[in-house]
């Protein structure tokens, strides 16, 4: 079943949009929907009233949502299942905690995207906001595993705390990239703000540029060569559906160990 | 039965079930990459005294390896699950590890996985990294001319083991031609491994000996220079006996190879001096797979 929510009007308030998961809505009959709560704000109020509902019983396990305004938080959190669509902007905390399944975002998110992700894959075609794969409050690690992909640019600390998992920023990326990283891979083919790899224990950051500056704590490693890097693009051209700007053949890399200031090994890899 | 005029004995070749993997090994070149797979598989001919069989597959180009570099695919069969992990774990250390610019991945997903680089990252002495790629789990161990790349694990599965003929021809060197043109054959069929040097065995055993300690030895009633000494199976026209083994992911696979070097063999024809088709078995009772030459050639 393909459910459309079309949002009705933009508003002042945020709207909590957690629990909007295609195979819960899928499970649901029309009356359910309509009386589903939603926080509008401080209050909760019937979704009937904040978005046009359309529901055509196609097979498909997909739930399109039409926003008007990036105020819509949570979109997708929880996702374990399924197909969910955004067509325009979302809030923050989109894709949060999802395990599995597919979220696109046909615009930008706001901050925390992907905040806490391990499994699925969340797809934003727009830019993100900081803390993009990062932990929420009081979680020791941020994205866990799937993969986000973000085609724009994205703010600061993208990949905090990751321990798992694959994150590609085809644009640009700001401040404290992969800051804490524990482990997974982190991919960034724009420019690259100060401070990446800042307090990195494991895990790779591979640069397609030279990035503003290298942490005085992450330790030059010289020109290499890794048999390992072949697979780790393919990997990644696979993930984001190819058209990333990797080389084909195997690439010499510009590497960075540490951070020595945390007792890290991770490596950032600058592509030659 | 004859075949291009040589005799095909009715007669079966007796094989057994094995347990088997496929490794994938890239270098920096097909040299270094087939360097490595020789040295892994240079010492197993035969699970007799080898712990394990073993041979090329295939050289396999770049654009079908996971790193993108030249490779080979190399299976190895053991009698026991347990034993085909013990030689892959040690082979690879000792001989893929060791060779310059190597990686190792999995050839197969199986029914039960083996260690490839799960334990051989201990070598990185705390400097290894690992890297979950695909879902697949990889060792960088770091080494003198860079890193050691081994996927964690490979597969296993079940296969055949023993399928073989015997080539009787007129003399060695013209056992030995029709033999090496049958090699070529079945080299190019997939899923199959000929483990003995260059594919054939001189030394053809039976089960048992006089001597306790043995558990094999010669083969006396194909011996040449034993004949009219021992119950022989070979005329005086014969002058030499040299067999091909073969083993297989499955029996088809068995099937089919024997099926190609018998035909290459036979090709030579009595002018060339091959003589007769037979094969080797221990009156079926040892093992489960029987291979009858003329339903294989039918």
């Amino acid at each position: 079943m393909t459910i459309t929510l079309r949002q009705i009007q933009s508003r002042n308030q945020r709207l909590d949009c957690r629990g909007l998961l295609p195979a819960r809505l899928a499970r649901m009959d029309t009356e359910e929907i309509q009386r589903l709560p939603i926080r509008a704000g401080n209050r909760r109020t019937p979704l009937l009233e904040l978005f046009e509902i359309d529901q055509d019983d196609d097979g498909a396990c997909t739930l399109h949502i039409k926003t008007l305004d990036g105020r819509l938080d949570f979109l997708g959190a929880g996702l374990d299942e399924g197909r969910l669509l955004v067509t325009g902007d979302a809030g923050d905390f989109a894709g949060r905690g999802m395990q599995g399944g597919e979220m696109t975002v046909q615009g930008s998110c706001a901050d925390m995207a992907g905040s806490g992700l391990s499994g699925g894959v969340l797809t934003i075609t727009g830019d993100a906001g900081s803390g993009i794969g990062a932990p929420g409050a009081g979680e020791r690690q941020g994205q866990r595993g799937g993969i986000i992909h973000v085609r724009g640019n994205a703010g600061e600390r993208a990949g905090e705390r990751m321990r798992r998992g694959t994150l590609i920023i085809e644009g640009d990326a700001g401040r404290l990239l992969g800051y804490r990283m524990i482990a997974g891979t982190v991919f960034a083919g724009g420019r690259v703000a100060e401070r990446a790899g800042y307090g990195m224990l494991r895990g790779t950051l591979l640069l397609r540029r030279e990035p503003h500056s290298i942490s005085p704590t992450l330790r030059a490693n010289g020109r290499q060569t890794l048999a390992f890097l072949r697979l780790l693009i393919d990997d990644l051209q696979k993930a984001a559906g190819g058209g990333l700007d990797l080389p084909t053949e195997l690439a010499s890399v510009t590497r960075f160990l540490g951070d020595a200031a945390a007792n890290g090994r991770g490596e950032l890899l600058i592509i030659d | 039965m004859q075949l291009n005029g040589v005799t095909i004995d009715d007669t079966f070749a007796e094989a057994f079930g094995m347990k088997a993997t496929r490794i994938i090994i890239t270098a920096i070149n097909e040299r270094w990459a087939r360097q490595a797979a020789e040295t892994m598989t240079g010492f197993a001919t035969s699970v007799i005294g080898c712990g394990v069989e073993a041979g090329l597959e295939r050289l396999l180009p770049a654009d079908e390896t996971p790193d993108g570099r030249p490779g080979v695919s190399v299976l190895l069969f053991g009698m026991s699950g347990k034993e085909l992990a013990r030689q892959l774990e040690t082979r690879i250390g000792q001989c893929v590890l060791t060779c310059p610019t190597t990686a190792v991945f999995a050839g197969m997903q199986g029914d039960e996985p083996l260690p490839v680089g799960k334990n051989l990252r201990y070598f990185g002495d705390g400097y290894q990294i690992s890297k979950l790629i695909g879902g697949k789990r990889f060792w960088r161990i770091p080494v003198m001319d860079g890193e050691f790349l081994a996927e964690e694990h490979t597969g296993r599965c079940k296969a055949v083991g023993g399928g073989n003929f015997l080539v009787l021809a007129t003399s060695s060197g013209q056992a030995l031609a029709a033999c090496e043109a049958a090699v070529d054959a079945m080299r190019q069929l997939p899923n199959i491994v000929l483990p003995f040097p260059g594919g054939i065995v001189r030394s053809g055993s039976k089960v048992g000996s006089k001597y306790k300690s043995l558990m094999a030895s010669t083969n006396e009633a194909y011996c040449p220079t034993l004949r009219g000494l021992v119950a022989s199976e070979i005329d005086d026209s014969v002058g030499s006996v040299m067999e091909i083994v073969v083993n297989g992911i499955a029996d088809t696979d068995v099937r089919d190879a024997m099926r190609a070097g018998i035909h290459a063999t036979c090709a030579f024809g009595p002018d060339k001096g091959i003589l007769r088709i037979s094969a080797g078995n221990y009156g079926g009772k040892l093992g489960q797979y029987h291979f009858p030459l003329h339903e294989v050639l039918a």
